[in-house]
């Protein structure tokens, strides 16, 4: 009889819960595509279509996008339509998180970190076919680069990470000081780094934990900058970690950190810590991605360059790493029951973003009226640069590698960092995982 | 009266909680332990793989290198910590009224600060350049013991351990103070009679009738140990490499960082049958009887 009570009450406790949790299948989901008509069958005249949508809310920009531009604008564009906002630093886990439990946003700012398995899911919307129909697609003056490698578009975005490339920041100072100038080889670089050694400064600020820096550019700049070819073939997966330039990238990271050229215990140095290191003149030289130059401009009399080739066939600066993937920005849930009205919003955030990068003068894919002017003459240095390089490569993990390899990428390159751990080992462990990754097969 | 305490009349009145716990505490467990057996990348199950992900985990070096760290954090816990904090306690309920008021604010003080601070605070502690630790070791002349501690595979668990470990200290010390004082009077009235000392009557009376605030400091501490995470996560974010990952750190890592729900869900299984056997042991061990003097 005991026994009879216990299964009764779970069984009655799983139903209950299993009700609650259960989600209405696409079969018995009508067809609304047309969001006025939803609007009058769900809500009736005056009352408002809610929807829900995830930003990244990782820094100023994002915040600045969100709250000066999104929702300051978004009454006029979209009066009966209410919006809830989640705000996540964790845009990755958070979606996966959603994605797996069928709880989806409307619309949410897409990674390329979580991007490929809610794709694979079918939870992610191929926006192709709705903005070439409402001809959104033409304010891009590359449309190309919304594409997915299987065709479709799944996020529309401002088209602003594909102008942000690492950089070598500088202070101006202390380069006066001990009399260095811009290096303009990987040798001269090493010549400086030395320098500023010998007078007990610490030459370069990177980030160590999570192999931030190496994992996000400084591996794949130094292969470039040595053999772009290399680069685009381990992009394409046409070699891998163990062919001899791969190997001697790494061991330039592993020659700069015995040198002494990074902080003392970078590996776990964070990215606060490594913008402090620069800004407060600890650090000679600040190894980062140029969306950082605001913060380091006002620190520090602030000078640019690239990183330096190694290769005397290669000039510096010829060959540049960018940013991003197609995989980055406003996406669509594809089971949302107002789909088209969702669509609406994901080119309207676009839009307020594109509106926002131009206001301070950044270069976008996205066509704008009378964008602003660069005001920060380190920026217009950059762009310069920019301007002039002949061949523009994409970031390695975000456009080779699947969740898993990116997440090892990161434990072994924060391992290298740590010292006493080679180039060679990292090869001889990583690679193997390299060969188990699922990026390439379609 | 008597009727309410047949065994229906129990079950009663256990209902609610027992539904409460059900639908909250076991129902989430079922999807956990089916993903276990499944390829399951975060956003969709990829298929059944029977064993597979259980099997991956015996055999990777990780899965035993997360838990030598985790063990070894609840052991610093259980027989440092522990110590340390009833012998604070102890100590603290023969000090007077003013030193234990400042005591009682500074050991509850770290116990309600986030872990974001402390981790921030511990991390900048052990900063190979111009942390506290290296900038003491290098003023006494002991330069030679200065180390990059975070970044080091050997001395990194034991310094996320000291992090931890001084958060809690003052949470039990006050725990086991609160036990102290409900232990009557007459007791140590009696002992003193007898001629009895601070060690004498601390080991016969106060630690004896302590055993049940023990028991409740030993489980909270142990399981509480075995569920570190964020420390971890603040601190090193595992690293170097892989050298300072717990069980939990490792389950988030393969869950989130690699999208191997899977397997993630599998290290979930085997460690919540490790805190149920640890649970077990301890209440086995401890306080199997209420002591009655």
């Amino acid at each position: 009889m005991k026994k009879k009570n216990i299964c009764i009450t779970l069984m009655f406790s799983l139903v209950l819960g299993l009700c609650a949790c259960s989600q209405e299948s696409d079969s018995d989901r009508p067809e609304r595509s047309e969001t006025e008509v939803r609007k009058e069958e769900v809500f009736g005249e005056g009352e408002k279509i809610k929807l829900r949508g995830v930003y990244l809310n990782g820094d100023e920009v994002q915040n600045d996008i969100m709250d000066n531009y999104i929702k300051k604008n978004w009454t006029e564009r979209f009066p009966d339509v209410e919006i809830e906002w989640e705000g996540t630093g964790d845009l990755t886990n958070l979606l996966k998180t959603y994605s797996a439990t069928g709880d989806l946003p409307d619309i949410w700012y897409s990674d390329a970190a979580s991007a490929t398995a809610i794709i694979n899911a079918g939870n992610q919307l191929n926006l192709a076919d709705h903005i070439t129909e409402d001809h959104f697609i033409d304010h891009y003056v590359n449309p190309e680069a919304l594409y997915y490698s299987d065709g479709g578009i799944y996020a529309v975005s401002s088209g602003i990470d594909a102008f942000y490339t690492p950089a070598i920041y500088y202070n101006k100072k202390i380069f006066e000081q001990y009399e260095l100038t811009e290096p303009e080889t990987y040798d001269e670089l090493i010549q400086v780094c030395q320098t500023l050694i010998d007078d007990g400064i610490t030459p370069i600020s990177i980030v160590g934990t999570t192999g931030w820096s190496v994992r996000n550019f400084l591996f794949f700049t130094i292969l470039m900058n040595d053999d772009p070819k290399a680069a685009q073939a381990l992009l394409s997966n046409e070699i891998d970690f163990s062919d001899e330039r791969v190997v001697n990238a790494l061991k330039k990271i592993e020659d700069m950190l015995n040198m002494g050229c990074f902080p003392e215990g970078v590996a776990n140095i964070d990215f606060s810590t490594h913008m402090a290191l620069y800004a407060e003149g600890k650090t000679a030289m600040i190894a980062t991605m140029s969306w950082g130059y605001p913060e380091l401009e006002t620190a520090q009399d602030t000078g640019v360059f690239m990183w330096p080739s190694s290769n005397p066939q290669v000039k510096t600066g010829q060959v540049l790493q960018i940013w991003g993937s197609s995989l980055n920005g406003w996406a669509v849930n594809s089971r949302s029951e107002n789909r088209d009205l969702a669509v609406q919003v994901a080119e309207y955030c676009t839009e307020q973003e594109a509106f926002r990068h131009a206001a301070q003068g950044s270069s976008l894919n996205f066509k704008t009226e009378n964008p602003a002017e660069v005001t920060s003459e380190l920026e217009k240095e950059r762009m310069a640069i920019y301007n002039n390089a002949e061949q523009y490569i994409k970031t390695l993990h975000l456009n080779a590698m699947d969740s898993a390899v990116a997440a090892e990428f990161a434990t072994y390159t924060n391992l290298l960092l740590a010292g006493d751990y080679t180039a060679e080992q990292f090869v001889k462990d990583f690679n193997p995982i390299w060969k188990e990754n699922t990026w390439f097969e379609k | 009266m008597n009727k309410f305490y047949t065994k229906k009349g129990k079950l009663l009145f256990a209902l609610p909680g027992l539904l409460l716990f059900s639908v909250f505490v076991i129902y989430p467990m079922i999807p956990q332990i089916l993903i276990s057996f499944q390829s399951h990348n975060g956003a969709e199950a990829l298929g059944y793989v029977g064993w597979n992900n259980y099997t991956n985990l015996f055999q990777s070096n990780v899965f035993g290198k997360v838990h030598r760290n985790t063990y070894f954090i609840v052991g610093c816990s259980l027989l440092i910590a522990l110590p340390v904090s009833l012998l604070l306690a102890l100590l603290l309920e023969r000090a007077s009224a003013g030193v234990r008021t400042v005591f009682k604010f500074g050991a509850l003080f770290p116990s309600v600060l986030s872990v974001t601070v402390i981790g921030k605070m511990w991390a900048g502690i052990y900063d190979a350049d111009w942390g506290m630790l290296n900038s003491i070791l290098r003023g006494i002349g002991m330069e030679q013991l200065t180390r990059s501690w975070l970044t080091n595979a050997d001395t990194v668990v034991p310094c996320i351990a000291a992090a931890f470990l001084w958060q809690y200290i003052g949470l039990n010390c006050i725990l086991f103070y609160a036990g102290i004082k409900a232990i009557p009077e007459q007791y140590y009235e009696a002992a003193i009679i007898d001629g009895a000392g601070f060690w004498r009557a601390s080991i016969c009376i106060t630690i004896p009738l302590l055993q049940d605030i023990i028991k409740y400091v030993v489980i909270i501490s142990t399981l509480g140990s075995m569920g570190m995470y964020a420390h971890i996560l603040v601190m090193t974010a595992g690293g170097p490499g892989d050298a300072s990952r717990s069980v939990l750190y490792q389950m988030y890592y393969k869950a989130f960082s690699m999208s191997q729900f899977g397997e993630g869900c599998a290290i979930a299984v085997i460690f919540i049958i490790e805190c149920i056997i640890v649970s077990i042991i301890i209440n086995k061990c401890i306080a199997k009887e209420p002591i009655q003097y």
